[in-house]
């Protein structure tokens, strides 16, 4: 009975051991979801040049832009009218259209009248399709 | 068996039962203790899932001219393509630019499959050479 009893005692003193250190490692952990990835952003062209037209009011009337490589093509392309001071005069917006070796945009509202002789400079914005 | 070696059983029974539940107590409360303590260390493993399935989430942007650039900066980035699965997670929108620099990062969660996100700040256009995209959650 002594025995019995002794060896009993150690056998449950060991099993809770090992019950509360098993317990311990299998440390359980879940995760959520995660999704990422990269992408470069690449432009169309660096570069654009534009010609104005003016009315004989000394307004301008239109803005064309030529020579838009035709990787620029079905993108959207932007420009403000800019003043002294950097200050955007006027801007308009217009589609590159499929074209061949080279496209072309015309814009003609530019959301108000923009004398000509305000205009220092043009600034260009390309947004893909 | 006499009456005082039934005692002396008893007790001894007693006091190895006391053992063991002191000894089992004093370790959960080692285990308990685990997650807070300076030198305590936890492992596991887990698998990370994907929301994204299959295809390819696009970024398109918006731009404006701003006189303090001068020129167009990014007003918004919209992520479309995104799979309904991950339909109310959250999104994270970093423009890089040269040497994978943080131009900027917009967050928010996702309402369907396309997600659009405001940028804030003066971040030109020209400067943005890259996107990463993080959905979680």
């Amino acid at each position: 009975m002594k025995h019995l009893s002794m060896t009993l005692g150690f056998a449950l003193a060991v099993a809770a051991t090992f019950a509360a250190c098993a317990a311990a490692a299998t440390l359980v952990i879940g995760s959520t979801k995660l999704s990422a990835g990269n992408a470069s952003v690449s432009a169309c062209t660096t570069s654009l040049s534009a010609t104005r037209n003016v009315d004989n009011s000394g307004n301008v009337t239109q803005v064309n832009v030529a020579g838009i490589p035709t990787a620029c093509s079905g993108e959207t392309l932007s420009v403000t009218l800019v003043g002294s001071g950097n200050a955007a005069l006027g801007s308009g917006s217009g589609t590159v259209g499929s074209c061949g070796a080279s496209c072309s945009v015309t814009i003609t509202s530019f959301g108000g009248t923009v004398s000509a002789s305000s205009v220092t400079g043009y600034s260009y914005g390309l947004t893909g399709a | 068996m006499s009456k005082a070696m039934k005692a002396l059983a008893q007790r001894k029974t007693l006091f190895a039962a006391v053992l063991a539940l002191t000894i089992f107590g004093a370790v959960y409360g080692f285990a308990a203790t685990l997650n807070v303590g300076s030198n305590a260390l936890s492992a596991g493993n887990a698998t990370v899932a994907s929301c994204q399935a299959s295809g390819t989430p696009l970024g398109t942007y918006t731009t404006a001219y701003d006189s303090t650039v001068p020129g167009y900066k990014v007003t918004g980035v919209t992520v479309t393509g995104i799979d309904a699965g991950c339909n109310g997670k959250n999104i994270s929108v970093t423009l890089t630019g040269t040497s994978n620099s943080n131009l900027a990062t917009v967050t928010g969660t996702i309402s369907g499959t396309s997600q659009a996100l405001t940028v804030s700040g003066a971040i030109p256009a020209a400067n943005v050479t890259g996107v990463s995209v993080a959905i979680n959650g």
